[in-house]
């Protein structure tokens, strides 16, 4: 269960990002924040309103091909035709799936249908962004686009909650919120998680390779 | 175990394609890396596919044991208890090569003892204990060839460290296929790489030739990252 001391606080323009092992509640608290269950002590303007990347994105698969998957929630939201294509040309460009926008989406691979359904949430007019792992099938390049998105959408004022095994995202957050057994334990900074990161032992992905090819006698 | 060349048609303007032979037999975990879509799982579910015995790979051996990419596509309503149930019938194949006490070992080495008692159903567990779940009960099959799709995902570092260490224990009895788009899990338990884009082997090579591909290196590298120690 998640319960919280921590005064938590969703603000326009902030990319947060949620670290923690396995199984100890990141994606219960984004589906608190959502609005699934009440009684969460994040604060956020009542009438704000949040679009839920869940983390298996086979469940949120609504439609056959993936230029229909991504016009169904403006269409949802009534927003005009013309600025809807515009919306998807600038979104599949930044993400680079432009030449996914033909294919059904049966015949996607995993990391393919997690870009597409990446993108159907940035289409889902909201004012907070909460993102349930979503690079856990991309590559780094990929996860950088992702993040290109994410600061574009914190330029207009979206709120933005990614959460992830990866500790290398926290480069591309303003907050880290770091979580134990059902709690956020710790709300960080960006520089103070840099700072901390070496001395708790948080390895990024990063580490692990560097690490691992000087163990195999590269230079790098 | 050799891949010999191929085209296999997909979809309609969609070809998986290999237009070198390769032996493998002299490698014991090969590794598939590619960016996403680059059809790496394709591959390998081709190769296990025992219809397709002409493109040679794993067509000596019979039954393979099989990591997917999402657990609860294959079991969709089951609880672990019951999964396990099935694992060890003998009727099937798979029964008559799962080792119960080796899956039990596993199970503590990956903490998982606690979702095997609580028995819920599987949707109702989070993706990175579902992920430990599968790997235990791959890890558990006693077959030659072990095939693991993208068994990284989902798994915090201090789980992929022991994944690694089963995968070294899985590699003294099987020859293991590991699929992934994250360059550390090849680095630390493959000796061999089959690099994939656009639906074709691009390259094959021994671990060690990685360490001379600066244009791997920086692909797979995450960005930004001249400022730490």
């Amino acid at each position: 269960m998640i319960e919280d001391k921590q005064k938590l606080q969703l603000s326009p323009g902030k990319r947060i990002l949620i670290l923690g092992p396995s199984g100890c509640g990141k994606s219960s608290l984004l589906k608190h924040i959502a609005g699934f269950d009440s009684g969460i002590p994040v604060e956020a303007p009542q009438s704000a309103s949040a679009a839920l990347l869940m983390q298996n994105p086979f469940y949120q698969i609504i439609m056959q091909d993936v230029r229909e998957e991504l016009s169904f929630p403006q269409k949802n939201a009534a927003v005009p035709p013309r600025e809807a294509e515009a919306n998807i040309t600038g979104v599949t460009e930044i993400l680079g799936i432009r030449r996914l926008l033909d294919r059904e989406v049966a015949t996607l691979s995993f990391g393919e249908v997690q870009l597409v359904m990446i993108a159907a949430t940035f289409l889902t007019p909201a004012d907070a962004y909460l993102l349930d792992e979503p690079s856990s099938h991309l590559d780094p390049p990929l996860i950088a686009a992702l993040h290109r998105l994410a600061q574009n959408y914190a330029e207009k004022g979206k709120c933005i909650c990614i959460s992830s095994q990866i500790a290398d995202e926290y480069r591309c957050c303003d907050e880290v919120w770091l979580m134990e057994r059902g709690a956020v334990k710790e709300v960080l900074s960006r520089e103070a998680f840099h700072r901390e990161r070496l001395k708790r032992g948080i390895l990024t992905e990063g580490d692990l390779i560097r690490r691992r090819l000087r163990e195999l006698g590269g230079t790098q | 175990m050799k891949i010999l060349p191929f085209n296999y048609r997909i979809a309609k303007e969609k070809v998986l394609q290999n237009t070198t032979a390769m032996d493998l037999s002299a490698w014991n975990c090969v590794g598939v890396l590619g960016p996403v879509g680059s059809g790496k799982s394709l591959l390998i579910k081709l190769l296990a596919d025992m219809q397709l015995r002409d493109l040679g790979a794993f067509s000596e051996y019979s039954f393979c044991a099989y990591l997917s990419q999402d657990l609860t596509q294959l079991f969709t309503g089951n609880t672990p208890q019951s999964i396990l149930e099935l694992y060890a019938d003998t009727r099937y194949t798979v029964g008559k090569h799962f080792d119960r006490g080796l899956f039990d070992r596993y199970a503590r080495r990956m903490r998982i003892e606690g979702l095997l008692e609580e028995n819920r159903r599987l949707l109702t567990y989070s993706e990175g204990e579902r992920q430990r779940l599968g790997i235990c009960l791959a890890a558990a099959v006693k077959a030659k060839v072990c095939i693991l799709d993208e068994p990284t995902t989902a798994l915090d570092t201090e789980s992929r460290m022991e994944l690694y260490r089963i995968i070294a224990d899985i590699r003294k009895r099987a020859r293991i296929f590991m699929i992934s788009h994250r360059l550390a899990d090849c680095l630390y338990v493959c000796d061999y790489l089959i690099l994939m884009e656009d639906l074709h082997i691009r390259d094959h090579y021994p671990l060690q030739e990685i360490i001379e591909k600066a244009d791997i290196l920086s692909y797979y590298l995450p960005q930004s990252e001249d400022e730490d120690v």
